[in-house]
């Protein structure tokens, strides 16, 4: 805590095993008013950060006895350290290990050997855009607040998006269910489908449904990656859910120019994925739920694709099984059906998904969302 | 690489905005670690440990940078690469390790006039 007229000082962590880049940093950072905490290994680092939390890293990807990265991820699992920014401090040959920092949810680096003015320059950049950032959060959280247009949410239908190449299969069982979905283009090429199951019934499916929707609309784009892009949208929900409330659900965002598809999963059902060349198979890497925890952590899975390849996503009431057998078993039976109908149009690939898995006495929504590259 | 000064102190003073007072700390750090570094280096070398030698010879590189010792910073880079190579060529290393001590004691005794 700050003293009644001082400032709270902003922390900046330098985590560095070389004396001369320590001295230099320090002398850049410490009379610009900035308090500084040097660590000079990853496990000091991540001690350093859990006692005195910094609003910035400074982090050397060459430390010894230790993978920099490693200490990244580290620093970014710690609670509270999501959205701080790490700056790596690198040498100029480093142009890989500088990509994979980027890869891992660095912000920028700086190369060695340091320019005082440039370290000065790079940091005041990145803790004003860190600011609009927890800023931008507290903003979209006021506006859900304030939602108005919660009744009047559209369901984008495939003949509205022809480009996102993608057919949905949708059998609400209660008034109110807690299925629902959300198709975006991006830009030419890229899109964003996503499927989600809300908890909790009380609060009305569609307000928790647009207010997730609102917050992909806000915060998908080129600029963040899915996984900023669930992070944010994440730290928005859990500001704004009641207590008891959540989301499970998964983003696909598929570039078709690039042939890549990142998938997140947050604490759904897995996905099938039908390559055109190979035999279907279950996506099963799970994350956190959405809403709940403040740090959750959502890791993208990245598929390389092709055309013609299929994604699946579907709500438990596709795999909820009336008999003994659980839900497992039917997952096996999903994936068989996916294969043995790979050759139907995506259109009815959907609806004999549905009439193979129907056991007729489903009690809960069913929510089916195929797409083809 | 001859013709690169031992030590160019306007481009060290240039990236510091022409603190020499910090500039003057940074060598007295620099002269009590280097031959630490060093001597890592060679003790890594006699190990035939790669990795330690690569991460002091890539220490000296970064340090002798940050003070502008510009033929100690080419030469450990030259030392760095060597122990990076699979399978690392030892005798080459050991062959380089002369040069580096004399390059630093060199290196430190302009340092020490310098200041």
């Amino acid at each position: 805590m700050s003293n009644p007229g001082q400032l709270e000082r902003v922390r900046i962590l330098i985590v560095d095993d070389e004396r001369t880049n320590l001295a230099i940093l320090e002398s850049a950072l410490r009379p610009e008013g900035y308090e500084v905490v040097c660590a000079q290994s990853g496990a000091a680092a991540c001690e350093a950060a859990r006692t005195l939390p910094p609003q910035l890293v400074l982090l050397d990807i060459r430390l010894p006895d230790e993978d920099g990265f490693e200490v990244l991820e580290a620093l970014q699992r710690l609670p509270g350290m999501q959205f701080v920014p790490v700056i790596l401090l690198s040498g100029v040959e480093d142009l890989s290990a500088k990509l994979r920092g980027f890869a891992l949810g660095a912000v920028d680096y700086i190369v060695k050997p340091f320019y005082r003015e440039e370290v000065k320059a790079r940091v005041r950049l990145h803790l004003k855009l860190s600011l609009a950032t927890n800023a931008l959060i507290a903003e979209q959280t006021r506006r859900l607040q304030t939602l108005q247009d919660a009744q009047s949410r559209m369901l984008v239908r495939p003949e509205n998006l022809p480009a996102a190449k993608f057919q949905v299969f949708w059998q609400p069982i209660q008034e109110a269910g807690g299925d629902f979905y959300e198709v975006l283009e991006l830009a030419p090429g890229i899109h964003a489908y996503f499927i989600a199951d809300v908890s909790g019934h009380d609060l009305g499916t569609s307000l928790v449904a647009s207010a997730a929707q609102a917050l992909l609309h806000q915060n998908l784009g080129p600029f963040n990656s899915p996984r900023e892009t669930m992070q944010m949208a994440n730290k928005s929900l859990v500001q704004w859910l009641p207590e008891g409330h959540f989301l499970s659900s998964t983003l696909i965002v598929v570039n078709r120019n690039l042939k890549t598809a990142s998938i997140i999963n947050a604490g759904h059902l897995p996905c099938i994925y039908l390559p055109v060349s190979r035999p279907a198979e279950v996506l099963s890497v799970r994350g956190d739920l959405l809403g709940v925890f403040p740090d959750a952590e959502f890791i993208p899975q990245e598929l390389s694709i092709s055309t013609g390849d299929r994604l699946m996503l579907f709500t438990d009431g596709l795999v909820e099984s009336a008999v003994n057998d659980g839900w497992e078993d039917n997952l096996g039976r999903l994936r068989e059906a996916a294969e043995s109908l790979r050759s139907e149009p995506l259109g009815s690939f959907v609806a004999k998904i549905r009439q193979i898995m129907d056991n007729g006495s489903s009690t809960d929504d069913t929510l089916i969302l195929a797409l083809e590259i | 690489m001859d013709n690169a000064p031992l030590f160019d102190r306007d481009a060290a003073l240039e990236r510091l905005d022409g603190d020499a007072e910090l500039l003057d700390e940074v060598v007295g750090i620099y002269r009590e670690d280097a031959p630490q570094i060093l001597g890592n280096l060679e003790t890594a070398i006699s190990a035939r440990d790669a990795r330690t030698a690569e991460r002091e010879a890539h220490s000296l590189k970064g340090s002798s940078a940050n003070i502008g010792a510009i033929r100690l910073q080419q030469a450990s880079l030259i030392a760095e690469k060597t122990a990076h190579q699979d399978p690392v060529d030892w005798s080459s290393l050991e062959a380089q390790l002369p040069g580096l001590k004399s390059l630093l004691q060199e290196t430190v005794g302009v340092l020490a006039k310098a200041s």
